[in-house]
């Protein structure tokens, strides 16, 4: 019976086939830790974004480390000792100064690998803003630009149009029109003229994000191109301060701090009880708006120009970048890959806060992946497509140089009595020229 | 009750009713709705009050673990510092050696330098003794001294203690540690229980030791719980200030506990015979 | 023969009962603070080798740093008056918390609570309590005809408002001074009493002297610390940055910027070590200066 023992053997060779995979070593399990300072309730929208990508790659294991608190010492601590996470969170701010020394993993050869994402997938600002010498330290999944945000029932309350969505209007938007519309928005206690019920608009407070948008359509510089010189304390410059900090401490439509303490809360909250008509602040503020406060007579608009023709905007920003001793590169690169992912992204774009970063979710087509009306205002993906063209970067260098941390500290020190009343923008404009050259020439 | 004690529960009242108000404030905050906590001026009572935000910011994360991790914790480094520290502080202050100034200068000169410089190279040592992400950077130390403060305040209480009861025992033929622990420790108590109730509060808020050695979820103590309320944009202060009020309890609850050993210690009568 | 047995076992149990301590600093301390001090020679950015450059830091900080003077001075007035606001600030409560009536528990738990109120319910409520126009104490001093004053923002009356809450945070040393009130022996007042001393005598002649140990104590960790002053104004102030015109830029808070913000712990290092000396300095002034003023019942 030749052929009975042919079968035998022929089962038994299938049997041994189909037990292959489960004999065969299981895929190595590779372990990495991915740092955020995002506590409260974006750690569970991190966890998802995690738990997402661990299921597509059952070999890779994520552990989410988040830290709210004193994130930087604990990073340069473990850092500095060899210890540090593979992938983590990084202001912009720190790129050029970490990865010149060594500390961030180039990421442009593994860009150019992918076959799926590139460089060139994202916002061109961001990839110069992470390119340091040629070599890519990092990468953002969220962009954010400076812009206004307005109280639409109280426009309507004083009979004026929105201001405008369309950029071709914006750009002509001067700086005294804007000043104009401010003060027919601002309401004055008719029994207490010191006492403002309604303010107009706000000051840029100082913050450099909000006010070189400004100072840059009047002409003004903050630095010279080869970044030896510290602009500010010229004339087109520092006018620019002034009459902003002026539109508080003389014209009385914007809040001056003590007002904002007089009334025991922040630009934000007076927006959405509508006491305030008009709001400089960050793309941010949606979330604060319409879920926080769930507020939403809102919609946003570009900020105003000295000079016509031509828009601007500032993106403060902090990205992700990869520990360039780590021991799973590809590994690390790979779970990197998924958050900067149109899927991952959409995971933060939707929450609110932040726009995505990656060019294939910022057109008006792919709006309504992460754009809702429950959260987002009617015009705000058309201003904020348009508006991001415009975007501009602090540093001539395209980057955020070593000492900048430095110079931003000096600048904020040197400023801020121009909105407090206790100095003019020329002097403090000059007296912060005085040190910042010394740290640009000097050490 | 004559006028001067009047004046005296007047005065401590008004002074008691300015101190109990950061207390009051935030167990107000806790039962409030998010959208109410900055609101001004300030509701004292919330109406209604929310219960469940106690609830949810327990089991918003595992509190109940913390809470457990950071008893364990402060528990362990009670022990060891009123150990090492008291016993220090009695030599310096009663026992008679060559370097003894020197030493406790030396002591001394330790809370002298800022820790920011000396982060690196401690994390740095425990990370070769393989002691990170374990409670041993928090626990270990505390048996080696304990802490300059601990030991220098000990030493100013024993140094007030009356030199007749230790040459009496000494001359008994008494050995120092018995004499210490026999003599010295019941008349201290005061201290004792003061360096206890700052090292359990201490330990028990302790945020950066736990934050730069503990890596593992379920390691984390109460301190490092608690921050993962602040976001980004927007904190969640409801949670944030329930979770703290809970976390109150235990300082609290040791403070009245200790109040009963708060008393005279030294007991002059039958030594001046 | 006894006398020196005696002696020796009194030396052997001082030795065995410091030993803990000495290990501990020789482990955990000596080593840090040594590698510290070889640091403050150099430049160091944390990710890159350590760079000798000799006294190059000390030359900067005391030359070309323009604010380093300033943080010093700010540093400097703060402890001065601070410390001894706090210390007298301590010792009342203790005072009025050893009062001998019902219920004083009560009052010593409530007086407790601020000090374990977790910091961030305590900045939040401080920012609350000096609001310009709502807070409690700009109330209070409109009672008096006082101008509402700007307690943040204005650079002149920042260190006001740090010291007021600083004698708020004086629940701590509070403690230890009942811990000392409670170590008078009551027959020393009794003994008073009979010889016919009123409370003011009492109070100088009996309970000062025996609180010196513990009021030397809280002077000198009131000087240790409060050089080294730098949550308060970390958390007031938004991370570091030192408020209106620097006037809360104390000399910590500017050592952790060069150390976490501008990567120079190379001459953070250097700003630890000058401090170190300061400090250092002070401390065995006060010791060799008051410490001999210091009564010690058991030392006679």
């Amino acid at each position: 019976m030749w052929y009975r023992k042919l079968l035998l053997v022929t089962l038994c060779m299938l049997l041994v086939v189909s037990l292959l995979p489960v004999i065969s070593p299981a895929q190595e399990q590779v372990t990495i830790t991915y740092r955020t300072w995002e506590g409260g309730e974006m750690m569970k929208v991190n966890q998802s974004q995690v738990d997402a990508f661990m299921r597509k790659h059952p070999n890779i294991k994520v552990i989410l480390s988040t830290v709210p608190e004193n994130y930087d010492e604990k990073l340069q601590v473990e850092t500095a000792s060899g210890n540090a996470p593979d992938v983590f969170q990084l202001s912009a701010e720190n790129i050029a100064a970490w990865g010149s020394r060594g500390v961030l993993l180039d990421l442009k050869p593994y860009f150019d690998a992918s076959s799926d994402l590139k460089l060139s997938s994202f916002y061109e600002p961001l990839q110069r803003q992470y390119t340091v010498n040629g070599k890519t330290y990092g990468m953002s999944n969220a962009v954010e630009i400076s812009l206004i945000f307005y109280n639409k029932k109280l426009f309507e309350k004083a009979g004026l149009p929105y201001p405008a969505a369309d950029p071709a209007k914006a750009k002509n938007w001067l700086w005294d029109q804007y000043v104009d519309v401010a003060k027919k928005l601002t309401v004055v206690d008719p029994n207490n003229p010191s006492n403002i019920l309604q303010w107009g608009t706000t000051t840029t407070r100082g913050w450099v994000f909000y006010f070189m948008p400004l100072v840059w359509s009047n002409g003004g510089q903050l630095f010279s191109k080869d970044y030896k010189e510290f602009l500010l304390n010229r004339p087109e410059a520092y006018e620019v301060l002034q009459k902003d900090a002026d539109l508080a401490q003389k014209l009385r439509i914007a809040s001056k701090s003590e007002d904002l303490q007089k009334l025991g809360m922040g630009n934000v909250d007076l927006l959405a009880q509508g006491k305030l008509a008009m709001l400089i602040t960050g793309t941010w503020d949606v979330f604060s708006l319409s879920v926080d406060r769930k507020f939403h007579d809102w919609d946003v608009t570009y900020l105003p120009v000295f000079k016509p023709g031509k828009l601007y905007t500032t993106i403060p920003q902090s990205g992700y970048s990869i520990y360039s001793k780590t021991k799973h590169p590809k590994e690390a690169f790979e779970f990197l890959k998924f958050l900067l992912s149109e899927e991952g992204q959409l995971y933060r774009a939707k929450v609110g806060n932040v726009l995505p970063s990656i060019k294939s979710l910022l057109t008006p087509a792919a709006q309504k992946k992460w754009i809702s009306p429950a959260i987002h205002s009617p015009n705000f993906g058309r201003v904020v497509f348009n508006y991001m063209r415009y975007g501009m970067l602090l540093t001539p260098t395209n980057y955020f140089p070593d000492n900048w941390l430095k110079i931003s500290d000096v600048l904020d020190a040197e400023l801020g009595p121009i909105w407090s009343g206790k100095k003019t923008a020329k002097e403090a404009t000059e007296s912060a020229a005085a040190k910042i050259n010394a740290i640009l020439q000097g050490k | 009750m004559n006028i001067s004690k009047i004046l005296i529960i007047f005065i401590l009242c008004i002074i008691g009713f300015v101190m109990f108000i950061p207390f009051l404030w935030l167990v107000s905050s806790s039962l409030k709705p998010m959208e109410d906590i900055w609101v001004f001026p300030p509701k004292w009572i919330p109406n209604p009050p929310r219960w469940d935000n106690y609830y949810n910011a327990l089991t918003y994360l595992p509190f109940g673990r913390y809470i457990l991790n950071t008893l364990f914790v402060t528990f362990m480094v009670l022990v060891g510092v009123l150990l090492t520290s008291s016993i220090a502080g009695y030599a310096f202050a009663r026992l008679r050696f060559p370097g003894k100034d020197f030493i406790f200068y030396v002591l001394l000169s330790t809370m002298m330098l800022p820790y920011i410089v000396t982060l690196i190279p401690i994390y740095i040592m425990f990370k070769n003794l393989g002691w990170l992400d374990t409670y041993k950077p928090l626990i270990i130390p505390a048996y080696f001294g304990g802490g300059a403060f601990n030991i220098f305040l000990f030493r100013q209480f024993f140094m007030g203690i009356p030199q007749e009861l230790v040459d009496s025992a000494r001359i008994d033929g008494a050995s120092e540690p018995s004499i210490f622990f026999r003599i010295i420790i019941p008349l201290s108590m005061p201290v004792v229980v003061t360096i206890a109730i700052f090292t359990f509060l201490g330990t028990w808020n302790d945020f950066m030791g736990p934050l730069l050695y503990l890596q593992s979820p379920q390691k984390l103590t109460v301190a490092v719980g608690l921050s993962y309320f602040r976001g980004m944009y927007s904190t969640q202060w409801n949670y944030l200030m329930a979770a703290s009020t809970v976390m109150i309890i235990p300082p609290i609850i040791l403070f009245l506990l200790a109040q009963r050993y708060f008393v005279r210690g030294i007991v002059l009568t039958g030594l001046k015979g | 023969m006894r006398k020196s047995g005696l002696l020796r076992q009194e030396m052997m149990w001082g030795y065995i009962f410091v030993l803990p301590a000495i290990l501990g600093v020789i482990v955990w301390t000596a080593w840090p603070m040594i590698y510290s001090a070889w640091l403050a020679f150099h430049k160091w950015d944390l990710f890159t080798n350590p760079v000798p450059v000799g006294f190059g830091n000390f030359k900067e900080a005391f030359f070309e740093d323009p604010l380093f003077w300033h943080s010093l001075k700010v540093t400097a007035y703060y402890t001065i008056v601070g410390v001894p606001l706090q210390l007298i600030a301590g010792f009342l409560l203790a005072l009025l918390l050893n009062t001998k009536i019902k219920g004083i528990t009560i009052f010593r738990t409530v007086y407790y609570l601020p000090s374990i109120v977790p910091a961030v319910a305590n900045s939040v409520l401080w920012m609350w309590l000096l609001n310009y126009e709502y807070g409690i104490i700009n109330t209070f001093l409109g009672l008096f005809g006082v101008n509402k004053i700007d307690w943040l923002g204005d650079p002149k009356f920042v260190l006001p408002a740090l010291w007021m809450m600083g004698v708020w945070g004086a629940g701590g040393s509070m403690i230890i001074y009942l811990a000392g009130l409670q170590g008078v022996p009551k027959e020393f007042y009794e003994a008073a009493e009979i010889d016919g001393a009123g409370s003011w005598s009492k109070f100088l002649y009996i309970t000062i002297p025996m609180m010196s140990p513990v009021i030397f104590f809280n002077l000198i960790m009131g000087l240790i610390g409060s050089f080294q002053v730098f949550t308060v104004s970390y958390v007031m102030f938004q991370g570091g940055s030192g408020g209106p015109e620097n006037a809360a830029l104390f000399y910590v808070v500017k050592l952790w910027n060069h150390a976490f913000r501008y990567l120079e712990m190379g001459y953070a290092s250097a700003l630890a070590w000058i401090l170190f000396i300061i400090i250092l300095s002070l401390t065995l002034l006060v010791f060799k200066v008051l410490g001999p003023q210091v009564y010690y019942e058991g030392i006679k």
